[in-house]
């Protein structure tokens, strides 16, 4: 195993650090944009639509079936 | 024996692209989310458009109950569509429904307004043309 100077130690800690850093900013920037295309506020409005197809589809197939 | 000299650059422009991925992906299904959204306010409105033209006497048992069996099967897909859409994954493809339900929002707009009162007609056309512009626009798009 080939030895490491204090040097070689010292970058490769400088190393971790970037990238401990590049990580945090790479998941904040993903959460960003996906809260910019409205992950987060498409879902509630899509739970939303199915609950309303529900409703709408009971009323038609009554209808479609001359229940109404 | 020295250790090779460590870079980040390669994990920096790996991680860049995975930005940029995930934000395209994040994009794409807003669009499809929008194209559920428009799909879903157009098929509501043509309901109440259709139930508000019967009650007032404007369509037939008969016009009324074949309207809602072909309404059954678009509101059928568009909630199917509705739930790909919650449920796409990035890399998927252009959920399938699509179109089916731009074939029947087709079948509305053309066989089923025949025989109509033409007001109860251009109102329909109307709320079924939103639907088939949304659904088209995405179809065209190809989810790119």
């Amino acid at each position: 195993m080939p030895k490491m100077t204090a040097i070689e130690a010292l970058q490769w800690s400088q190393v971790v650090f970037q990238l401990i850093t590049i990580g945090a900013t790479t998941y904040s920037t993903v959460r960003q944009s996906m809260a910019d295309a409205g992950f987060e506020v498409d879902d509630a409005r899509l739970v939303a639509l199915e609950a309303e197809y529900g409703r709408r589809l009971e009323r038609a197939k009554a209808a479609a079936e001359g229940r109404e | 024996m020295r250790t090779p000299r460590p870079s980040v650059v390669p994990i920096l422009a790996l991680l860049v692209a995975l930005v940029f991925l995930a934000t395209a992906c994040a994009a794409k299904r807003h669009q499809f989310a929008v194209a559920s959204q428009t799909v879903a306010a157009s098929l509501f409105a043509i309901q109440d458009a259709e139930n508000a033209a019967y009650a007032a006497g404007k369509l037939t048992s008969a016009q009324h109950q074949r309207f809602n069996q072909e309404l059954v099967v678009a509101l059928t897909l568009g909630r199917e569509f509705n739930t790909v859409v919650r449920e796409w994954q990035p890399g998927a493809p252009v959920p399938t429904q699509l179109a089916a339900l731009r074939a029947s929002l087709f079948k509305l707009s053309t066989e089923l307004l025949i025989g109509l009162p033409p007001d109860v007609q251009i109102q329909l056309q109307a709320t079924l043309n939103a639907a088939y512009d949304a659904v088209l626009a995405v179809l065209l798009a190809g989810g790119k």
